[in-house]
């Protein structure tokens, strides 16, 4: 979608971004007109599962009007890494075995891996979409050791929390050149030279683009908030946990998150959580072997 | 709800569209209704679900709530059995026939008990065939750390048309379900240990008895009946003064008072005549009782048979004594020997200085002290063994070639016997203490050579498994009586008999070979065939 004022500070920007900010968003990304669209499809599957008496035939065709996103969204259910027994061979039965939720989510990740497919030879863009599925991966293990409800989101909002970082480095190459630059100079986090050289982070370029392409409030603000998790006031859950997964990554050198340091682990976070050692250890094996199975994600870039 | 847009002649178009839309409209209300109604229902009842108070019930109850949402032809609840490995069916509504028709492959089943929400399964077309149904549903059973198992239901569920209110309800129902099971499974446990505390208590070897602030009986074990003589039944509930001798209920109120007031009592000594018995020395302890919260509830008393005691004690202190006794008379019996011995053998140098007689007597002299020497260093040794003063000094030890050497000592033995050992194939180095294990041979392959009068082999074998080396003995000589075997490692123990008579021995042997082989953490053991021959075992950990 061509970037337009109307979509920042326009009557459907949300009030989250100060003008400051909206100022700032259009200093870094403002430039650019060629961001990808994403599938109208998958905002609709979104809306469609709102309404809770939906059935999976219904959500079905809406995502097989686009084949190739059907395609591509079967490939990720029929992956090693969900390791369903049998072959699934159409989306309204992939929506019944997998639940909504889920198969809107591989839908979304499909597309957003399909918009983003790059051969851009100076940035380590392989690197960065593997320390993003790595963050999937270790959030829905976390989830699922910390017996989250947010077992379902876990995923997509992992493999998405960086999402700012892809569309500067991207669509705003001298932006980023500059981050990059800065960051290999000082030595510090991303987020760091982001603020210092822009005053604002990828977090919140990241939402924005989230924004864009209307997608669930939830995940747009776990991908804002996932550097500064003490600052959510709702969806604290699924942010914390894409916090604590993202740090998890690094701690683990994971691909690559664009720079070198880790960032901090949150305290409330990690109190909030209930978090112990134990815990932690017992995911990094099941992070090691999620990322075995999760092939597939990466391939979609190719 | 597409609304008919046919047209009816006489009515104009837009006033049948607005009615067919009104129908839609009213039919979609239905239908909402409908769904209300079901899952209204289904909530409902979940309330039951929750109060399930064993498995069973909550299977019952499962049914019913899935049936509300599902129309099932039959449904199972198989868990994972870590005993066996394998999965099992714990539950379910068909009979034995049908469950092995209705199957779950084991791949599904795992993939299930680790999904997180429900699945519905369209089923292949031959499934479908041979079940009688196109679907089949998967819910996980989680509760705790590990997964428990699935619930499997087969029906005809129309997958394309399955809701997300439907998924969200199985979803509530497989985390409910799994919830209680967990529930029941503490539950369970917390009664296990409620009901083995009990067994304990009534275990206990003391008499245990509890009163209330009103000196009233709460409760007793049932060595309190044996002790204090009467029974339970009639004394809960009771006065402590109404069912206890006047003697013995005084001294136990005042010993409560004192209680109460924090002067615990520890084996007070009590008097009393019983009946049957006779007089009883009665240890009374007491302790204040006190509720989960700390709130104090009455005394308890614990009371012990103060003679029974006395007795063991003073059998210990005895056997302490005859301990120290044996230690010490061996040393000085040792020094006067030395001398003794030391004497006749430079005397014995020189024989020809002495009349036959003379030398007669000498020999005698010589051959009784070293029968004495003999004696007292098995007595020695095995008082340090039995009084723990022994320590084993542990090196590798090769027990072949220990059990070489010992053999060496016996090549011109009195019975001609010939000791032949098998050389071990890879025998493993044992860590122990050489001397000490090289005593052990001698006893065994001893007294094989000694207890074989009429000669014969004695053949001495190794055998190593499971990281444990075993020495066998075994000799063809007069064999043991099954009676004596139990009581042939017992110190002193001797077989008395016209075959025996004539062999010498302390009866010591085998009460310090089995001494040492315990302390390096082995056993002995030992068959035996009268007039055929003994086999001797013993087992040691190898390093």
């Amino acid at each position: 979608m061509p970037y337009s004022e109307n979509n920042i500070v326009g009557a459907d920007a949300t009030e989250e971004y100060s003008v400051f900010q909206t100022e700032q968003l259009k200093a870094v990304v403002g430039r650019i007109d060629n961001i990808p669209t994403l599938p109208t499809v998958v905002a609709q599957v979104t809306e469609a599962i709102r309404d809770p008496r939906v059935d999976a035939s219904h959500v079905g065709q809406i995502i097989s009007r686009d084949q190739a996103l059907a395609a591509k969204t079967l490939r990720l259910v029929n992956s090693a890494f969900y390791g369903f027994p049998r072959k699934i061979n159409n989306i309204t039965r992939a929506i019944i075995v997998m639940g909504f939720n889920k198969v809107r989510n591989l839908a979304l990740t499909a597309s957003v891996l399909d918009a983003f497919k790059s051969r851009d030879k100076d940035f380590d863009y392989a690197g960065l979409w593997k320390h993003s599925l790595g963050t999937a991966i270790a959030a829905e293990v976390l989830a699922k050791a910390i017996k989250s409800s947010e077992i379902e989101d876990a995923f997509v909002t992992g493999l998405l929390h960086d999402i700012g970082k892809l569309v500067m480095a991207l669509y705003a190459k001298d932006a980023f050149a500059r981050i990059r630059d800065h960051v290999e100079k000082n030595d510090v986090l991303m987020l760091n030279a982001e603020m210092e050289l822009f005053e604002i982070d990828h977090g919140l370029v990241g939402a924005w683009l989230a924004d864009e392409w209307k997608f669930p409030q939830k995940l747009a603000r776990a991908i804002r908030l996932h550097h500064n998790p003490e600052a959510a006031r709702e969806y604290q859950e699924i942010i914390y946990i894409t916090h604590v997964a993202d740090i998890l990554c690094r701690a683990l050198e994971i691909g690559n998150g664009g720079d070198k340091r880790i960032p901090q682990m949150s305290r409330t976070v990690w109190d909030a959580l209930k978090l112990n050692d134990t815990t932690i250890d017992s995911c990094m094996t099941e992070i090691y072997e999620g990322l075995d199975k999760a092939k597939d994600f990466l391939d979609l870039l190719k | 709800m597409q609304p008919h847009n046919h047209t009816c002649e006489g009515e104009p178009v837009a006033s049948i569209k607005a009615k067919s839309a009104e129908d839609g409209a009213r039919h979609a209300i239905g239908e909402l209704y409908e769904t209300l109604e079901k899952h209204l229902a289904f909530y409902k009842r979940m309330a039951k679900l929750y109060s399930a108070q064993s498995f069973t019930e909550s299977c019952e109850q499962l049914k019913t709530l899935l049936a509300i949402l599902f129309n099932y032809r039959l449904m199972k609840v198989i868990a994972w059995d870590a005993a066996s490995h394998a999965y099992k069916t714990i539950m379910s509504t068909g009979t034995p026939q049908e469950d092995e028709v209705f199957r779950c492959e084991d791949v599904m089943l795992e993939w299930g008990a680790e999904s997180h929400s429900a699945s519905i399964v369209p089923l292949e077309e031959y499934e479908q065939r041979a079940l009688g149904v196109c679907s089949m549903l998967i819910l996980p059973i989680r509760g705790g750390q590990k997964p428990h198992g699935v619930i499997v239901a087969w029906g005809n569920i129309d997958p394309t048309a399955s809701s997300r209110l439907l998924m969200q309800s199985l979803d509530i129902l497989s985390k409910a379900f799994g919830g209680i099971l967990e529930n029941i499974t503490v539950t369970q446990r917390y009664q296990r240990t409620t009901n083995i505390m009990d067994d304990i208590i009534e275990s206990v070897p003391h008499a245990i008895l509890a009163i209330g602030p009103d000196d009233r009986v709460l409760t007793c074990n049932r060595n309190a009946e044996f002790l204090l003589d009467f029974k339970r039944a009639f004394v809960i509930g009771e006065k402590l003064a109404d069912v206890l001798p006047h003697s013995i209920a005084e001294t136990m109120s005042r010993l409560a008072l004192s209680a109460i007031s924090g002067n615990e009592a520890i084996d007070y000594e009590l008097e009393y005549e019983l009946p049957q018995s006779g007089t009883v020395t009665m240890g009374i302890s007491t302790s204040e009782l006190h509720d989960k919260d700390g709130r104090p509830r009455g005394v308890l008393f614990i009371c012990r048979d103060m003679s029974l005691s006395r007795e063991v004690q003073k059998l210990r202190e005895l056997d302490q004594m005859k301990n120290e006794f044996v230690h010490t008379v061996s040393h000085e019996l040792k020094t006067p020997l030395t001398a003794i011995m030391g004497g006749s053998e430079i005397l014995a140098e020189d024989k020809e200085q002495f009349t036959p007689q003379q030398r007669e007597i000498l020999d005698i002299v010589l051959q009784n002290s070293h029968r004495l020497r003999e004696l007292i260093n098995d007595l020695l040794d095995l008082s340090r063994l039995e009084t723990g003063r022994l320590s084993l000094e542990r090196m590798p030890c090769d027990l072949y070639a220990l059990a070489q050497e010992v053999a060496c000592m016996f090549i011109n033995n009195q019975n001609h016997c010939e000791v032949g050992i098998r050389e071990p194939k890879d025998l493993p180095i044992l860590s122990g203490d050489q001397e000490k294990l090289k005593q052990v041979l001698q006893n065994i392959i001893g007294n094989a050579v000694k207890y074989s009068p009429d000669g014969g082999s004695v053949a001495v074998w190794f055998e190593a498994s499971d990281g444990k080396l075993s020495v066998n003995v075994k000799d063809h000589g007069i064999g043991i009586p099954k009676e004596h075997l139990p009581f042939i490692w017992d110190k002193f123990y001797r077989v008395d008999s016209t075959t025996t008579a004539n062999i010498d021995g302390t009866g010591l042997g085998l009460a310090i070979t089995k001494h040492i082989v315990e302390l390096h953490g082995g056993t002995v053991g030992v068959t035996s065939e009268p007039g055929c021959g003994s086999t001797f075992t013993v087992t040691l950990p190898a390093a």
